[in-house]
């Protein structure tokens, strides 16, 4: 069922991970997708692994959760990786047979451009969206957008919207399923038939949809006039974020990776050079 | 021949985090020709029993028959069995879409693969039956009103002409004048084609005045089924389930025992009235 899908992802927790400043996470996260795509040498990307492995084994999220947030870029980790192998032509020749020809830096490339894609996903699906809730996670971008409000940027107003069409994709996930039970019980087909026809059936959910969203919309914005909303000016918080020392630590250990990856980068040897040498 | 639910069980979200059992090994029958009510608290099961009985829901135990055969044994007929037990949903409203109220009745009997005429004879005949003029019938289902697109929605199922007709909560929302409207309409509709209905609901008053047999669950399963004396016979059971009898009911209690004698049970406030009326016209007085 429709329903089913967790939204986000965000598993609860209590884990170190888990406590880290919603901003803070959104800057570590920067400074690391920074570090992943300026690495290139075989030392930076060790670093990174680890790292990474590091960030997933103190956010107690399963293994089993974690393959299964990966399942969807397998296939264009395979792709990348094998387009790597098969179409670099440059360093020494390692094979050949037919039109098929392996290189050494095709391998080399290969090894990085998996890990670059793993650690990417790995450090942005931990950190972000398995331990931090969506709600919070909005809080952290208000948070972090405050400062554009000086230059007239309406931050509160984003988040809000934000917010609100979070809120609103299980309502409107739920609302679907409902409609589309009722037009499958006037004999609407979904998944037989033309495209012409598929279409059709289509539209016949997404007309009521658009109409209810619209509604809820309506209603919402009554609710929330009625409440004395007026936007975020004086407005209170009643779970104020915290930022606290260990937040900072976290923002200077990742800093001190990407720091890292730019001084490995640097170093004349490379272990990845040195397995075709 | 009847709807029968046979040991059937049904749980939402099957190996999830979420799975909730919502029957658990029910037996139940739908008769031919009569109204049968289905109440029962929230959470009881009743729209889990409607969905099942056109296959919308495949049971997780036990099996549904309708007019003979196991509705889920063969895969190619499911969709007949859409309109062979039409359902009409809760607030059926939302789910209008055609650019007239006429096309979007049409939209059951086209999926049908209907001839043309006979679309037509049916559109005209289930609007009349809900009683909806032909000037509504050109508008758009979004300028009517709530009431009406509820006869748009409801006109829907109809024209499909299903040999049972199950409705979920058709009269919930609608203002009183509204709902004895659209129930009064439904059981003359039910008279004249001599179908099965099923009508889902919370008010006692409702299935009190227009069931011919009322089925009330509780959420471990079936409490009764039976005539309306048979259900109403205990007061406190119903009470215990969230449910009571219909008011009017109630007070026929308590004037009996002022010593006012009725010589009929009295569910409905009509007969009630009509029974009183009898015995001041006979000079007696309370």
């Amino acid at each position: 069922m429709i329903r089913d899908i967790t939204l986000g992802q965000y598993f609860p927790g209590t884990s170190p991970i888990h406590k880290i400043d919603a901003r803070a996470k959104i800057i570590m996260t920067l400074l690391l997708i920074i570090a992943v795509f300026v690495a290139s040498s075989g030392f930076a990307f060790a670093l990174l692994f680890v790292v990474s492995a590091v960030i997933f084994l103190m956010s107690g999220i399963s293994a089993k959760t974690l393959a299964k947030g990966l399942k969807p870029i397998v296939f264009i980790l395979i792709f990348t990786t094998l387009f790597q192998i098969f179409f670099t032509r440059t360093g020494t020749l390692l094979l050949e047979w037919w039109i098929i020809k392996i290189y050494s830096n095709g391998i080399i490339f290969a090894i990085k451009m998996f890990i670059r894609i793993l650690v990417l996903i790995t450090t942005t699906s931990v950190l972000l969206s398995y331990t931090t809730s969506p709600i919070v996670m909005t809080d952290g971008i208000e948070g972090l957008m405050t400062p554009l409000s000086k230059i007239g940027v309406p931050v509160h107003d984003f988040a809000l919207v934000m917010s609100i069409a979070l809120r609103f994709i299980p309502t409107l996930l739920e609302e679907t399923e409902k409609i589309m039970s009722a037009q499958k019980a006037r004999g609407t087909e979904f998944s037989t038939g033309s495209l012409m026809k598929r279409a059709r059936a289509l539209l016949a959910v997404f007309v009521p949809l658009l109409a209810s969203a619209v509604r809820h919309a309506f209603e919402l914005a009554d609710a929330m006039i009625c409440r004395g909303y007026r936007g975020g000016k004086g407005r209170t918080k009643l779970n104020k974020m915290k930022f606290r020392f260990s937040d900072f630590i976290w923002l200077i250990l990742a800093g001190g990776v990407l720091a890292g990856v730019i001084y490995l980068n640097t170093v004349p040897i490379d272990p990845l050079n040195m397995i075709f040498v | 021949m009847p709807v029968i639910f046979e040991n059937v069980s049904y749980v939402y979200g099957e190996n999830t985090p979420f799975e909730h059992k919502a029957l658990d090994k029910i037996d139940l029958t739908i008769n031919d020709n009569e109204i049968t009510g289905l109440i029962g608290q929230t959470g009881s099961g009743k729209s889990t029993i409607a969905q099942l009985c056109n296959g919308l829901y495949k049971p997780s135990e036990g099996r549904v028959i309708v007019d003979g055969v196991d509705i889920n044994a063969d895969k190619k007929k499911k969709r007949d069995n859409f309109f062979k037990v039409g359902l009409v949903f809760q607030y059926p409203e939302y789910q209008l879409f055609e650019d007239t109220v006429e096309h979007d009745i049409a939209y059951g009997p086209k999926n049908m693969g209907l001839p043309e005429d006979e679309i037509a004879r049916r559109v005209k005949e289930a609007a009349g039956f809900v009683g909806l003029d032909e000037e509504a019938l050109k508008k758009s289902p979004f300028d009517i009103s709530g009431g009406q697109r509820r006869r748009a929605a409801i006109a829907g199922i109809i024209a499909m002409e299903p040999k049972y007709l199950i409705l979920d909560e058709p009269a919930a929302g609608l203002d009183p004048m509204g709902r004895d409207d659209i129930l009064k309409k439904l059981k003359k509709y039910q008279r004249e084609k001599g179908i099965s209905v099923v009508i889902i609901s919370h008010s006692m008053e409702d299935m009190a005045k227009f069931c011919d047999r009322i089925i009330v669950l509780s959420r471990d399963g079936i409490y009764k089924c039976g005539t309306k004396a048979e259900i109403f016979e205990d007061p406190k059971a119903l009470r215990e389930m969230g449910l009571s009898v219909p008011q009017i009911t109630k007070v026929v209690y308590c004037a009996e025992r002022l010593g006012v004698k009725f010589d009929r049970p009295i569910y409905t406030v009509d007969a009630a009235f009509e029974d009183v009326m009898k015995m001041l016209d006979g000079g007696e007085t309370v």
